[in-house]
């Protein structure tokens, strides 16, 4: 008896259950006034700023959160009307536009767009500025404890090239990724990125070679720590890292390797089905005003594009050339292009390399 | 066994758990660490769990992900289970074709198995979220539970079957009575291994949660652009010890269905 009993009521809590998942998704479905956002998570679109936009205005923002460029693209594709906005990686947004998966910006709806930096503008993606507004601005660059590639007896680091030498033994940590180490190397080589000239190739692998002894660590997520723990002296990594890494330790220097750097605009498109145009765009420009702007920039360690907001920005972002960057510095920054093209056989060496 | 093997034994196992809990403590440690920084050591503080507590969004994203570990588990097991029983049933070539189409969710590589699912999915027209994050977590579930019945069913004393067919029992009342009591400790194992294993996933729940579900491993994976912060650390501290009691309760649902008897013969 009780077994029977148990098992009715066991299927009477997997019938509750499902009733409860089903009601529970029609209620999202009503016709509330909202949005349907993508990007990376954390507070790379700071929620207090969301917060402050669905107090304004009664629209509801809802933040899928993705861990890359190709799974934004992905469900684009494949589901272009649960989506109004995205925020992509500058070579992500070619890619949507040549496929036809983004629609082209109302600018008429989007007033403050001309708060907009024009350096940041009319770059190879969008020629016209029509698909994308750039939202927040990243480089990579050199994180360096002057002082300790004193001790070691090397030469001042001023470029990638400075990385090969052999003092340096052990002392270097640099990102985990293929196209972006080989960049350093092609660079220091005086070549441009993601060439593909095989002689060019050849000799950059080689260099590549030469640097594995000075590599102590490939890290991705936290290379600034090694730098703080003092396990290295030197490191590459994306901006944002060197500007936390420097203020957990004012001993560390950013440099601006003379060869130039490459730079990473992140930029909000629509997707071609957005089922809320309008709310969108109402949201774009609310992240285009200046204070708002400003606000982001401090709380993301991202460089805003928003040229007015550069009044409102935190002194600590004001004197900080990573985050304010420089005319001469931006001048001289370049774009990952044609990445596709060139992967596999950077990978295929990247992953010979890392092998040895 | 003589002392020194005993010794070896000793030695062995215990090299064996600081190789494996050692990164992870570091993790508990830094957890309670007073700097942003994992790289050196500022003193104690518990406010990263402060800060975890007031996450309005880890807060949700676990909400989402409980939610469906706990639908995935009761649908996998209810599915698995009598996958399983039916198995039993049919004849030796459709039980090896049925087991063989049971493999091939865990063999197929994941990003392959999500994006297939979000394009059947989108041509069904069906919304992202809760739903297809179930169905779709099952898809990998249901075949762990398949194989650990299956196993329990082989096991099962052919004499008793008989028994029961002697005396007059019809299909139903021998698989109620008889299979179902007997491999319901698998059944539970299995659905709790579900459960762990959904709310584990990263890949898939990337590509089946709508706008408004995303998970806890989502969210925390998605950090990564900007950066994490020891919050995570304390979340995973919090995880480790949930997981340590699902263990505890694993073990112990575990050992009642007469695994102890065995267990003992093995050795």
């Amino acid at each position: 008896m009780s077994k029977s009993k148990s098992g009715k009521l066991s299927v009477l809590l997997i019938i509750a259950l499902l009733t409860a998942v089903f009601t529970g998704c029609g209620k999202e479905t009503g016709t509330v006034e909202q949005i349907n956002l993508m990007s990376w998570g954390g507070d790379f679109i700071p929620r207090q700023v969301i917060t402050e936009f669905e107090e304004e205005t009664g629209i509801k923002v809802n933040y899928k959160e993705v861990t890359s460029n190709e799974d934004m693209q992905s469900l684009l594709e494949a589901n272009p009307d649960q989506y109004d906005l995205a925020v992509v990686t500058d070579y992500m947004v070619d890619i949507l536009r040549l496929n036809g998966n983004i629609k082209v910006l109302d600018k008429g709806k989007l007033p403050n767009f001309s708060n907009i930096n024009p350096v940041y503008q009319g770059n190879y993606y969008d020629e016209n500025n029509e698909y994308s507004m750039p939202y927040a601005i990243s480089t990579s660059l050199l994180l360096v404890n002057p002082e300790a590639v004193e001790e070691l007896g090397a030469d001042p680091i001023t470029g990638y090239k400075d990385l090969w030498q052999e003092e340096l033994k052990d002392k270097v940590v640099i990102v985990d990724w293929s196209v972006e180490v080989i960049g350093v190397v092609l660079k220091a080589l005086g070549y441009e990125y993601n060439e593909t000239d095989p002689d060019i190739v050849a000799e950059a692998r080689e260099k590549l070679f030469e640097l594995a002894p000075n590599i102590v660590r490939f890290e991705t997520n936290t290379p600034e720590d090694s730098l703080i723990n003092g396990e290295a002296v030197a490191g590459f990594m994306y901006s944002n890292q060197a500007v936390k890494g420097q203020a957990a330790d004012s001993s560390l220097e950013p440099v601006f390797p003379v060869e130039g750097m490459p730079i990473f605009i992140d930029s909000f498109v629509m997707s071609k089905e957005a089922p809320n145009e309008d709310n969108a765009l109402k949201f774009l420009d609310f992240l285009l005003r200046p204070e708002i702007a400003a606000r982001i920039a401090d709380i993301t360690n991202f460089t805003t594009p928003n040229k007015a907001a550069e009044e409102f920005v935190s002194e600590d972002y004001k004197n900080n050339p990573m985050l304010n960057i420089p005319d001469e510095v931006a001048a001289n920054t370049s774009f990952y292009i044609d990445v596709a093209t060139v992967l596999e056989e950077y990978d295929h060496i990247y992953s010979e390399f890392k092998m040895q | 066994m003589n002392i020194k093997q005993k010794k070896f034994r000793t030695f062995y196992l215990s090299l064996f758990f600081i190789i494996l809990y050692v990164p992870v403590l570091s993790v508990v440690l830094y957890s309670f660490n007073d700097s942003s920084s994992t790289a050196y050591w500022a003193g104690f503080t518990l406010d990263w769990y402060r800060q975890l507590f007031n996450d309005r969004v880890i807060f949700e994203s676990f909400k989402v992900s409980i939610a469906v570990a706990l639908l995935t588990s009761v649908l996998s097991a209810l599915i698995g289970t009598a996958s399983a029983i039916i198995s039993v049933y049919v004849t030796k070539k459709t039980e090896k074709a049925m087991n063989g189409l049971m493999f091939l969710p865990l063999i197929v590589p994941e990003v392959a198995l999500g994006v297939s699912l979000l394009i059947f999915f989108s041509e069904l027209k069906l919304p992202f979220g809760i739903f297809t994050l179930v169905i779709s977590h099952s898809l990998f579930c249901v075949p762990y539970v398949h194989i650990m019945v299956l196993l329990r069913l082989k096991e099962i004393n052919i004499s008793i079957i008989e028994a029961a067919k002697d005396l007059g029992a019809t299909r139903w009342q021998l698989i109620k009575t008889i299979l179902l009591p007997l491999v319901m400790p698998s059944t539970l194992t299995a659905s709790l291994l579900a459960l762990a294993m959904s709310l584990d996933d990263v890949i898939i729940s990337t590509y089946m949660a709508g706008p408004t579900t995303t998970t806890l491993p989502v969210h925390i994976f998605s950090m990564m652009r900007v950066g994490v912060t020891p919050k995570v650390n304390a979340l995973c501290t919090l995880f480790l010890a949930g997981t340590f009691l699902l263990i505890g309760l694993n073990q112990i649902v575990g050992t009642k269905g007469g695994n102890v008897v065995e267990q003992k013969q093995i050795r």
